[in-house]
């Protein structure tokens, strides 16, 4: 079984947008989305039943490479990192065309997605890829199973939760309940320096026709207005500021 | 300019977030539409005609039985050439999500998610997104049609209904070939507490900083105290001291009562987003410096274990007077 993980798709506008805060001289919270290992574990955990390969797929700076080698190190077997200045400005529509492209050429039969924390929308971005691929998805699973040619599992969703399940090949996405990763040992972490790390740009994909990579314009960052402002008190006037707030509010008569 | 609101039912009634979004499109001047896709929904139209919008489509069969978005995009993207809609707004959940990337890939759409506000610009829209974690508001425009538009969730409120019905009319489903390839069933004997969280008033969340599930119990006795919910943070819920159903944040319950207590909680991004809609915020927390501290109404600094009994017992003896 071929399975592919997507990982680290830090890019675009936002990324961006940092660096000119940061020249700014103003700080910002990093925006790269904290290297997320939960979808590995699960390819790893599948692969151990069923044999096969897993593959990284990243698209992002090639700072990124520390990353994809610490999931080598956990037993990833390869990765492929694309890399072009070009998008910097792509947005998750944009993503999703060239992550179309790299998964149609390496033809998995099982994708995994971690959970997100970005400003790339992780459950959309699935399901467009998806979508461009002609594939099933199954988005914010927190349990997988792989049998008899089929992926199911359970999402929570707004009211109760849903058992889904689609054919192989599909896109997953995981939530980070779905496992506890393993922590790369340190035979691992010696082995992933030579595993195959295949490096590739937006021409290496699609020649000189490269996709639209952004149907969106950002003309504005700003920060985020202050919505309340916090009152601080120590624990001793805590109950009496706290039952003068509630009767101001009339939360108690 | 011309809108779509996708109406979803949550248990046969349309989600308050999508009236919320046809509120938020009238309040810009824009001509929206609502759409009730399902069957048996004449009821539910009416509802919907009461809410600001020039009027509701309904698209009434059978194959919209499966929650899956297939059938959906595929008559959206119908509507979107046959009645000439630049803009389909949604607020996002888990199928709405799907269902705009759907849309969006069909008609090669310009996306905008995280939208906490559109506007007119001039002849054009801008949508306002929450980015950075939550610390920027990024502006940017839809450079192509259609512009599929995602609220984030709790972001829209609805309005009033209105005492006059927009008009109701039906349109045919899509004839769509696509085989349901994925299955999607609502799962019997669904999680009522993240509907309690959801709806309740008051909630009452612990986080990290308790150092057993028992003292989980000093968290329900406030919560009980003021007749409220009890909700947790995600770390509790990854050490299985409390179910996910009980999780607020982001990838728990998004939620919005008149007042939340947070105790024990340093408020990462992902609980932050889920409790800002809330009204008052009070924090509970031994560091004056946790991140809570910077988005609460009332900051308490001091140890939950000392300070939640004594809590619960003024807020009776304050509701005994």
């Amino acid at each position: 079984m071929k399975i592919a993980v997507c990982v680290k798709m830090m890019t675009g506008a936002a990324v961006d947008a940092a660096d000119a805060f940061l020249r700014a001289n103003r700080t910002l919270p990093s925006v790269l989305p904290a290297f997320d290992t939960h979808a590995v574990e699960e390819a790893l955990r599948i692969r151990e039943r069923n044999g096969g390969e897993v593959m990284l797929v990243s698209i992002g700076a090639r700072e990124g490479l520390g990353g994809l080698r610490q999931a080598l190190g956990m037993g990833a077997d390869r990765a492929v990192l694309l890399s072009d200045s070009a998008l910097t400005n792509a947005d998750t529509a944009g993503i999703s065309r060239v992550l179309a492209a790299l998964l149609r050429q390496e033809a998995p039969d099982l994708t995994l997605f971690s959970p997100w924390s970005g400003d790339i929308d992780g459950a959309l971005l699935v399901a467009m890829t998806a979508a461009r691929l002609g594939l099933p998805a199954l988005g914010q699973l927190r349990s997988l199973d792989i049998a008899d040619g089929r992926a199911s599992g359970v999402r929570q969703a707004e009211v109760g939760n849903h058992a889904l399940s689609c054919p192989l090949p599909c896109l997953v996405e995981v939530n980070d309940s779905i496992n506890k990763p393993r922590s790369a040992s340190l035979k691992g972490r010696a082995q992933a320096n030579a595993k195959p790390v295949r490096l590739m740009t937006l021409t290496d994909l699609f020649g000189d026709a490269p996709p639209v990579l952004s149907r969106t314009q950002i003309i504005d960052i700003a920060p985020a207005p202050v919505t309340r402002h916090p009152r601080l008190v120590s624990d001793k006037e805590a109950a009496a500021e706290l039952i003068a707030m509630l009767r101001s509010h009339r939360i108690l008569a | 300019m011309k809108a779509l609101v996708p109406i979803e039912l949550i248990d046969g009634r349309p989600s308050p977030d999508s009236l919320g979004v046809l509120e938020r499109l009238a309040g810009q001047g824009l001509e929206s539409w609502a759409l009730v896709c399902g069957s048996s929904i004449q009821e539910v139209a009416q509802q919907v005609a009461r809410h600001r919008c020039a009027g509701v489509l309904i698209a009434g069969s059978e194959i919209f039985a499966t929650l899956a978005p297939e059938p959906r995009a595929a008559l959206i993207a119908d509507l979107i050439t046959q009645r000439g809609f630049a803009v389909v707004a949604l607020a996002t959940s888990v199928l709405a999500t799907e269902l705009a990337a759907q849309i969006a890939v069909h008609c090669d759409a310009s996306v905008q998610w995280a939208l906490t506000a559109i506007e007119r610009d001039g002849g054009g829209l801008r949508g306002i997104r929450a980015t950075h974690g939550d610390t920027m508001r990024t502006t940017a425009t839809w450079t192509a049609t259609p512009a599929v538009a995602l609220f984030r969730p709790h972001e829209c409120a609805p309005g009033e209904p209105g005492t006059q019905a927009a008009p109701v009319e039906a349109v045919a489903p899509a004839a769509t070939d696509l085989p349901e390839r994925v299955t999607i069933e609502l799962l019997p004997g669904a999680d009522t507490s993240a509907a309690a969280l959801d709806a309740a008033d008051i909630i009452v969340s612990g986080g990290r900083g308790l150092r057993s599930p028992d003292e989980l119990d000093l968290v329900r006795d406030l919560a009980d105290a003021l007749g409220g919910a009890v909700g947790v943070s995600l770390p509790l819920v990854d050490m299985g001291w409390a179910p996910r159903a009980m999780q607020v944040g982001q990838t728990g319950t998004v939620v919005s009562p008149r007042l939340y207590i947070a105790c024990g909680i340093s408020g990462q991004i992902q609980h932050k987003i889920g409790i800002e809609k809330s009204g008052l915020i009070v924090a509970i927390n031994t560091d004056k410096d946790a991140p809570i501290m910077s988005f609460c109404d009332l900051g308490i600094v001091g140890d939950l274990r000392m300070l939640l009994p004594k809590l619960a017992a003024e807020v009776r003896a304050a509701r005994r007077v």
